[in-house]
C-alpha cells in the first residue's frame, strides 16, 4: 500500500506552525484547514514527493537516531488520521494486487 | 450565469498606502467605495480587478437570493484582499480600534461578540476608545515588520468608521464562554485562528502561502490573546486591563 496527498492541499507555515491548507477546487472532500503537529510536515513532505512508506520510515529513523518501530508507530497514526479526514489517498500496489 | 451590467465601471480607489484599479459589474457598488475612490479610470483598463463569478455563486450558496451592488461590495473584499497582498497588505475579519495611539483588534467568526465587546469598552471608556474600522479592515506590513491598521469600505452591519490608520498594537481573539478568562495564545493556536481571519478565495497556491508569511508576520512580532468571554462588562474590563498592563510594561 502506498499513500498519495491529495491534490489540491498546499502545506504552509505560520511561525514555524505547519497547517495543511485547502484550495477551492477540492473543498468538501477534507476540511479547509487542519494544524498538523509541529515537525511531522517532513511525513507530509515525502509523501508528496511520491515516498513510499518504509522508506519515509528508514530516513527518519536515520535523521532522528530514533528506532524505525516507534516512527512505524507515530507513521501510523499520521496516516490513520489524514486518510480520515481525506488529506491523503490510499493507493493499491500494483505489486500487491496481482 | 449571473446577469449583471455589460459596461463595467472603472474607478481608480486608495486602500491603506495602495491603489488599485477596480471594475465593478453593477452601477451602483461605487457608492459603497466612495470614500476611497480617487478618480474614474480609462476605458479598456487591463489591470483592472473585477469579482470572479465563481464568488457570486458562493454569495446564493449561503443562502442569499439575489447578486446585486451589495454582494458585490461584500465579496469584493476577498478579490481585493489577494491584490493587496502584492503589496504586502491584506483585509482581515475583526473590529480595529483605537486606543492610546495604537489598534487593537478584536478577532472571532462571525456572532461570536466582536461587535458587543467594543460597545462594552466604549461605553466604559467613552473617551478613550474610537473605531477604526467594524469588520473588515486593511493590514499593511512595512518593511520593518511593524504593522499599520487602515480604514476600509467593509464596516460592518453597524457601518463603524471614524478613526485613521494606527500601528497594531495586538489582537484579542475571543471565544464564548461560561466565565471570563484571558490567556496569552500560543502559537499553536494563533496560526490557524489569524490564518483562517485573513480573506482569501483558496484558488491560488502562491496566495495560500503569501497569506502564511502575512500571518506569520503578526504572530511573531504582536501579542496575541484569547479572551474566553461571557460578553458583559466585566469581559470588557478585563480586556482593557490586559492591553493596559501590556502596553505599561512593554513602553
Amino acid at each position: 500500500m502506498t499513500y498519495k496527498t491529495r491534490e489540491g492541499v498546499v502545506l504552509v507555515k505560520v511561525a514555524d506552525q505547519p497547517l495543511l491548507i485547502a484550495s477551492r477546487i477540492i473543498w468538501g472532500k477534507c476540511p479547509q484547514l487542519k494544524r498538523l503537529p509541529k515537525g511531522s510536515d517532513i511525513y507530509w513532505t515525502l509523501l508528496s514527493k511520491g515516498i513510499d512508506e518504509n522508506n519515509i520510515i528508514q530516513l527518519i529513523s536515520l535523521l532522528t537516531h530514533k528506532p524505525q518501530e516507534l516512527i512505524k508507530e507515530y507513521f501510523d497514526i499520521f496516516l490513520d488520521q489524514l486518510i480520515k479526514e481525506g488529506y491523503l489517498i490510499k493507493v493499491e500496489n500494483q505489486n500487491s494486487a496481482s | 450565469m449571473v446577469d449583471y451590467d455589460i459596461e463595467k465601471y472603472q474607478f481608480l480607489i486608495s486602500l491603506g498606502n495602495t491603489r488599485l484599479s477596480v471594475a465593478f459589474h453593477f452601477s451602483k457598488t461605487y457608492i459603497f467605495f466612495k470614500p476611497y475612490i480617487i478618480s474614474r479610470t480609462e476605458d479598456n483598463c487591463t489591470e483592472c480587478i473585477s469579482l470572479q463569478e465563481i464568488l457570486f455563486e458562493d454569495w446564493l450558496k449561503l443562502g442569499n437570493e439575489t447578486i446585486d451592488s451589495y454582494a458585490e461590495y461584500n465579496l469584493l473584499s476577498i478579490t481585493i484582499s489577494e491584490k493587496l497582498l502584492l503589496y504586502n497588505h491584506f483585509i482581515i475579519h475583526a473590529v480595529a480600534f483605537y486606543w492610546h495611539g495604537k489598534a487593537w483588534l478584536i478577532t472571532a467568526p462571525p456572532s461570536t461578540g466582536k461587535s458587543t465587546q467594543y460597545k462594552n469598552l466604549k461605553d466604559i471608556y467613552p473617551n478613550e476608545i474610537s473605531i477604526i474600522n467594524g469588520d473588515r479592515p486593511v493590514l499593511e506590513v512595512k518593511e520593518d515588520g511593524c504593522i499599520m491598521v487602515h480604514p476600509s469600505p467593509w464596516n460592518g452591519k453597524e457601518g463603524w468608521k471614524g478613526a485613521e490608520a494606527a500601528p497594531l498594537g495586538g489582537i484579542i481573539c475571543l471565544k464564548q464562554g461560561k466565565e471570563n478568562k484571558i490567556q496569552p495564545l500560543p502559537v499553536k493556536d494563533s496560526s490557524s485562528r489569524i490564518y483562517a481571519s485573513i480573506f482569501q478565495s483558496f484558488q491560488d497556491e502562491n496566495i495560500i502561502k503569501k497569506v502564511a508569511s502575512m500571518s506569520t508576520a503578526i504572530i511573531k512580532k504582536y501579542p496575541i490573546w484569547l479572551l474566553t468571554n461571557l460578553g458583559d462588562y466585566a469581559s470588557s474590563k478585563l480586556l482593557y486591563k490586559t492591553i493596559a498592563d501590556w502596553e505599561s510594561q512593554n513602553k
